[in-house]
């Protein structure tokens, strides 16, 4: 009845995703169990036990993303994302909310980030107290579940209790103001439910000008054929090798299909996979979703998929099953699924349009275009995150750096997965995506550049982490969501590597307590992707640049978009190797236990393979590019919407990396000589823009509680004064008095 | 005083009921002669044969039989049962005097399990635009289970036995008090027991289209000419369940109600609720509603606080109660055993006749009077700012009655309304639901900003409450299955949120005296436990990840987009606002320094200054709380699996399938001119 087609991303099914969760919540359950021990012996023993746990279970996770993306790699070209069945939350209707997990080109990077920041967190969390031990594995393992889940709803799940756990597990005594910054942090979670569901509305229906919602007569499922590469074709005449067909359907966990007056089997009467299973031949075994290529006899049926009670069956008409095709059954509609959302968007119809996209194109609530208005929560949703996660809390000025950069990596991660999984929507709309880059560049720049001042060094490098989330989501809007997502990790792995070589969280103890590490030097390139070309977020950089100047953005000069970009690259540059060069070459003060060594290596160098993963070969395009990436790096196999003649682009490419150059020789001229108080002393802007009050968060509170902030106030309002950290210079002087 | 006014009210539905109905051609029997004609079961069918006889002088011309099936969405009696004449025709002519035979036959499909359900047989006649009819009753379980028809009841009677019980048990000289507890919990798990026994036998998989409208108990009787009606199915099972639940909530962390009073109005309450929650007619709902009013406004728990604060719930009371009253105002129906009737109370009667009802109530469309009476109502249960100001004086006063009556009645005033709004009157409900979310958003904006200025433990709990109260709103406007599943879920998660909270308020009260709640900081160290379950306790309150109350916030943000966007927005920020209240609320007790003072207080001397270890009971109670919240937060599927059926059936009926959505169901739209949306 329904004719579509499309290219969709085989799955294949990887149950070991799970143990990414799984392990640290073990981990952290053994360190609960420790605490909780009343013995001081056998708390001993525990205690022991758990902490050698929790960096196993660290490692593992590291080893099991690996294993997954191998295998991911190795596998069929068809295949592109492996999944994780879960358990459904809930099921209504034919919405259905569950827990399975997706490692994909978006996911992998940033659970790759993650874990590896998570890993180095706890080693160094190894002397600490079993609290923070144990809140940290836990956090861990949600921010995993953040970052894998496919679900909207369980990631944004992820995201929260990671927070809530870090709060609680790590600040010492947090106040008023942390509560405020967990709040600003769930507004924007929510926001980005709110913008999935947006999104999920819109591909089923529309709203009428009256404020009531129709919706769209798309079918509910429909089933969509590819044929596998390592089928042998069956031509006219000939009698295929194997009759079957392959099914695949990974949507709503738990349902079964019947085919015709058949039921669908995993295993059938015979003991043979798949097949169909009759009354007087039932099935071994019934298949129950999720499986993939599922052999089944090919025909044209009648499919039921039976979802059990509470829902609708969902029926699909005359589903051709051919020899040596998959068979995709794809759910159409309300979704909170970011891949099924994603799948449906591929799907053209028998007149060879979009009938999802063009719903969504369509779409206009209160007044605006669906996808503006996606647009506009998604930023809400970032910077809301962003700015609930940028150390927001009642630190003390010795607490570790890990502390703030683990808040701020929580939710910077997940919402970056969401707004990758979410861009394409976004890219839909002209307005929007124009509106959508410009406030995602200048939040970028000004986040840097604010970075760029910040005495503190966990606060400039949660700010550098916000800013790359802010340029990340500027790239998915322009086209480039894996340019986006790679950029986020990149940068993000830099950052810890910097924070975990440089030690300090001032900079005034920073001072000098790197001197020489490895690992310092190669965060900060990664983190800036300059000096030297091909070597961390530069490769990324270079192809939002090019998506963002080659964008169809109307009246909007495109290239002034990419200007901005490389502007916020240049400070972020800069930030960057301020607090290396500060940490290598300023005034030493003393050192910090187990700073330096070869461990902050881990993160800056995956960070690098990544990002030379992304612009080479397996994230993006074909193997053979590989070579081509040493010349012409990620922009010439960005996805841009229009494509640009070499040079221009190369031109580009230039641009985006001089940037980052211009960053780096500036920190150099200053910081690389002179004790880095007196190089800070004779800033431009210094006094204005290295307070700590003029964040974001004031003004997010200003500009969206506009309404409220006489009731926000009382918030802030008894509580201590936060312990400010005065400016070096006064101290300095106070010191020579 | 109360009972003067329930006189009343009696006496004037009874007047309403008792007003003639036009006389009709036909008389229709059982063939034993019964009123009611009761399906037996003959060969695999259920069968029924019935006489039509022509009691007037003159000649009447049958012109058809048809079972009363309301629209093929909105089906009243199941598809498979049929109804003709003995000699299988639907026509004749009965000659005065003369009777004639008919059969009702259904062929039950298999698998389906409900204990009774109702259907109507009408006979046509050339005559009359009315049709004849005659009412019909079916078991499909048979006689396999007895007690299951006696659950509803025993949800009603177990409690006010318990009410008696403690009064008995208040004359014993020594552990009096103990004794109090002691009944008023074993009769709160016998009526939990009752529930769990209603949950286990309750299919999922039925739906409104197998026979029973969806309820797999159901009850209807004529008892003085009032059609009372009990049943319960996927949305009130739910409710049976919380009620004992917060009643041992209440015992576990109630050693501090002054004497046998407070529990004899708590069971009492716990009585109404259960009525209302079991109901399936006005009149009963009305008097639930109307002891839990009483109860409260008795309760003593006001000297502190304005006087008017006292009358606000039974005011909200009466506001339901009048909108209940007045619903079924000058429509014509049919009782359950089809005689003809002008004010009908049961609510599946109303809910058929007020589908295509246009008859006017004091010259305004009936809508317009009587749903914003039941939302006000509904609106003053829930303890939403400006209306419910008796809610937080009770918390503070009454630690045992507040746990049942200010998270329980708010519950069931929810349910009411969405009962009332998606099963009985959907096009009131239709009608309202852009002002129905704006009302519940801007109320939890409110609660928001009021959860904000308190910054200790105790203030903030019912500003908090009422946030999800107010989302509760905007989920019902949603009209989506999903959004009406997501108010069962804020009703249970803020009443289950609200027991933890007040239970661990009466556990410090008890420790440092109420005075001192608002004093402790630094609870993690000093008492972990306490602490945890205060973190359960706000997070859910919240809505927080983990707790139940987040899946119905999902659920209503995605739920509520379609229909209410505008305000969808405006809850994300009393979310976001009322997130921050709870964290502040907990931080600052959970956090800091247990204070100096407070050790040195009289109370704690004895226990060298630290916080004694919760008893045996207090422990289980406040921890199965936490299990239970957590549990229903991260695998809701198992509660929820129960409540979906329901909610799709409800939001069904408000808010039908499009004719070209390609699900196995039925695809013609019931009001077409209702914005509908499904997920």
């Amino acid at each position: 009845m329904f004719d579509y087609s499309g290219s969709l991303d085989g799955a294949q099914l990887d149950w070991t995703l799970w143990s990414c969760v799984a392990l640290p919540w073990l981990a952290a359950l053994l360190a609960l169990r420790a605490a909780l021990a009343s013995d001081a012996q056998e708390r001993e023993r525990l205690s022991r036990l758990a902490r050698q746990a929790s960096w196993v279970c660290a490692a593992l996770v590291v080893g099991v993303l690996v294993l997954a993306a191998v295998r991911l790699g190795t596998a069929a070209p068809e295949v592109r994302r492996a999944l994780a069945p879960g358990w459904t939350v809930l099921s209504i209707g034919t919405l259905d909310v569950n827990t399975a997990l997706v490692l994909t080109a978006f996911s992998l990077p940033l659970a790759l980030a993650a874990a590896v920041a998570g890993a180095l967190f706890i080693v160094r969390a190894q002397r600490a107290s079993l609290r923070r031990l144990g809140g940290g594995s836990a956090a861990l393992g949600s921010v995993m579940l953040g970052v894998l889940a496919d679900d909207v709803v369980i990631a944004v799940m992820g995201a929260a209790l990671a927070h809530c756990l870090l709060l609680v597990c790590l600040a010492p005594e947090p106040g008023a103001r942390s509560a405020l910054s967990f709040g600003l942090g769930r507004l924007g979670e929510l926001c980005l439910i709110a913008a999935m569901a947006l999104g999920a509305w819109a591909v089923g229906g529309n709203w009428v000008a009256g404020g009531g919602y129709v919706p769209g007569f798309l079918p509910r499922v429909v089933g969509v054929e590819h044929a596998l590469e390592s089928a042998t074709p069956v031509t006219a005449g000939s009698v295929p090798s194997d009759p079957n067909g392959r099914l695949t359907f990974t949507a709503l966990p738990g349902a079964t299909l019947r085919v015709g007056s058949a039921v669908l089997c995993a295993v059938d009467a015979d003991g043979r996979d798949g097949g169909v299973g009759v009354v007087s031949r039932p099935c071994r075994r019934v298949a129950t979703s999720p499986f993939t290529e599922l052999p089944a006899p090919a025909a044209l049926h009648e499919v039921v998929i039976v979802t059990g009670p509470g829902t609708y069956d969902l029926a699909v008409e005359k589903v051709r099953i051919r020899p040596g095709v998959t068979t995709d059954l794809v759910l159409l509609g309300p979704t909170t699924s970011l891949t099924r959302l994603a799948d449906q968007a591929r799907l053209r119809d028998a007149s060879g349009a979009f009938p999802a996209k063009s719903a969504l194109s369509a779409a206009r609530v209160l007044g605006v275009p669906a996808p503006t208005g996606i647009a506009v929560l998604l930023l809400i949703g970032l910077l809301s995150s962003m700015t609930a996660l940028l150390a927001r809390r009642e630190s003390a000025p010795d607490d570790p750096v890990d502390d703030d950069l683990a808040l701020a990596l929580g939710g910077v991660l997940v919402a970056a997965k969401i707004v990758a999984g979410l861009g394409f929507v976004v890219a839909l709309s002209g307005l929007g995506t124009v509106l959508a880059i410009l406030v995602s560049v200048l939040v970028a720049a000004w986040l840097a550049l604010r970075a760029a001042y910040a005495r503190n060094t966990a606060r400039a490098l949660g700010l550098l982490a916000s800013a790359s989330a802010a340029t990340g989501a500027a790239c998915v809007f322009a086209g480039a969501p894996v340019h986006g997502v790679v950029h986020v990790a990149v940068v993000c792995l830099g950052l810890v590597g910097l924070g975990a070589a440089s030690g300090w969280p001032s900079l005034e103890k920073a001072a000098g307590s790197a001197s020489g590490s490895p690992g310092l030097w190669l965060s900060a390139q990664v983190a800036a992707g300059a000096p030297l070309p091909l070597i961390g977020a530069g490769v990324t950089l270079d192809g939002g640049v090019r998506a963002l100047s080659s964008l169809d953005a109307g009246s909007v000069p495109p290239w002034l978009l990419g200007l901005l970009l490389c502007v916020g690259a240049s400070f972020t540059s800069f930030a960057c190797w301020r607090i290396a060069f500060v940490a290598a070459r300023g005034k030493r003060v003393e050192t910090l236990e187990g700073a330096a060594g070869s461990l902050p290596l881990a993160p800056p160098v995956l960070g690098a393979v990544l990002a030379l993963l992304a612009a080479s070969g397996p994230l993006l395009a074909p193997l053979e590019t590989m070579l081509r990436a040493w010349w012409v790096p990620a922009a010439e196999i960005a996805p841009p919407s229009q494509p640009l003649l070499g040079d221009v682009a190369l031109g580009f490419v230039v641009l985006g990396f001089a940037a980052a150059v211009i960053g780096f020789v500036f920190a150099r001229r200053r910081y690389a000589r002179d004790d880095w108080a007196t190089a800070e002393s004779s800033r431009v802007f210094g006094g204005r823009l290295s307070g700590e009050t003029p964040e974001l968060t004031p003004i997010v509170s200003k500009f969206l509680f506009a309404e409220v902030s006489v009731v926000a106030a009382p918030l802030t309002a008894k509580e201590p004064a936060e312990p400010s950290v005065e400016p070096a210079r006064s101290k300095r002087k106070g010191k020579r008095r | 005083m109360t009972r003067a006014l329930l006189g009343a009210l009696l006496a004037v539905v009874s007047l309403l009921v008792s007003l003639p109905a036009s006389a009709a051609p036909l008389a229709l029997r059982a063939d034993n002669g019964a009123r009611m004609l009761e399906l037996t079961e003959t060969s695999g069918d259920l069968v029924g044969r019935f006489t039509i006889e022509n009691s007037t002088s003159d000649r009447v011309q049958i012109t058809g039989l048809s079972l009363r099936r309301g629209a093929e969405q909105d089906g009243f009696a199941p598809r498979d049962m049929t109804v003709q004449l003995e000699e299988g025709t639907s026509a004749a002519t009965l000659e005065p005097g003369t009777k004639r035979v008919g059969v009702v036959r259904w062929t039950k499909p298999r698998g389906i399990a409900f204990e009774r359900g109702y259907a109507m047989v009408l006979v046509h006649t050339a005559d009359s635009e009315a049709p004849v009819a005659l009412g019909v009753r079916y078991r499909s379980l048979g006689t396999g289970d007895p007690a299951l028809p006696w659950i509803p009841v025993g949800l009603v009677l177990v409690p006010l036995l318990g009410a008696l019980g403690v009064l008995g048990a208040a004359r014993r000289r020594d552990g009096a008090k103990r004794a109090v507890r002691t009944v008023v919990g074993a009769s709160a798990g016998v009526s939990l027991l009752l529930a769990l026994y209603a949950l286990l036998r309750f299919d999922p998989a039925l739906t409104r289209f197998d026979g029973s409208e969806g309820f797999f108990v159901l009850y209807r009787r004529l008892v003085g000419g009032v059609e009372l009606g009990f049943g319960l199915d996927g949305l009130s099972l739910s409710f049976a369940l919380l009620l004992p639940l917060l009643v041992l909530a209440a015992v576990g962390s109630g050693r501090l109600a002054e004497d046998h009073r407070e529990w004899t109005s708590l069971s009492l309450a716990h009585a109404g609720l259960a009525l209302v929650v079991v109901s399936l007619d006005v009149v009963s709902a009305s008097v639930g509603l109307a002891l839990v009013g009483a109860v409260i406004a008795t309760s003593g728990a006001f000297a502190e606080a304005p006087k008017w604060t006292r009358w606000t719930a039974p005011a909200g009371a009466a506001l339901v109660v009048a909108g209940l009253l007045l619903l079924p105002l000058g429509v014509a129906g049919f009782t359950v055993e089809g005689d003809a009737t002008r004010y009908p109370t049961a609510m599946l009667e109303l809910s058929r006749v007020l589908a295509g009802d246009t008859t006017l109530l004091g010259g305004v469309h009936r809508a317009v009077v009587v749903w914003p009476l039941l939302v006000l109502g509904t609106g003053a249960l829930l303890g939403l700012p400006l209306l419910g100001a008796w809610a937080r004086p009770l918390a503070s006063s009454r630690a045992a009655l507040a746990v049942v009556v200010v998270g329980g009645l708010g519950a069931v005033g929810g349910y009411l309304l969405l009962r009332t709004g998606a099963l009985v009157f959907p096009m009131a409900l239709a009608w309202s639901t852009p002002a129905l979310a704006v009302f519940g958003a801007v109320a939890a904006l409110v609660a928001a900003l009021e959860a904000c200025r308190s910054s200790r433990w105790s203030q903030g709990l019912v500003p908090l409450a009422s946030v999800s109260g107010g989302l509760a709103f905007v989920a019902i406007g949603s009209l989506t299955a999903i959004g009406l599943q997501a108010a069962v879920v804020l009703l249970v998660g803020r009443a289950l949120g609200l027991a933890g909270a007040l239970g661990v308020r009466s556990a410090l009260a008890e420790r440092v005296g109420r005075e001192g709640v608002d004093r402790v900081s630094g609870l993690a160290r000093e008492h972990p436990l306490l602490a945890l379950v205060a973190a359960v306790a706000a997070a859910s309150l919240a809505g927080l990840p983990g707790g139940a109350l987040f899946v119905g916030v999902a659920e209503t943000v995605v739920g509520s987009l379609p229909s209410a966007p505008g305000a969808t927005l405006i809850t994300l920020l009393a979310l976001g606002l009322a997130t921050a209240a709870a964290a502040r609320a907990w931080l600052a007790l959970g956090l800091g320094k247990f204070p100096e003072e407070l050790r040195g207080s009289s109370r704690l001397v004895p226990f060298a200054g630290k916080l004694p270890p919760l008893r045996g009971a207090e422990k289980l109670g406040l921890l199965g709380f936490a299990a239970l919240t957590i549990l229903l937060g991260v695998v809701p599927r198992g509660w929820l699996l129960r409540v979906d059926g329901a909610a799709l059936d409800h939001g069904g009926r408000v808010n039908p399938p499009g004719a070209l959505e390609v699900v196995q169901t039925p695809a013609e739209p019931v009001n077409p001119e209702a914005p509908h949306a499904r997920a």
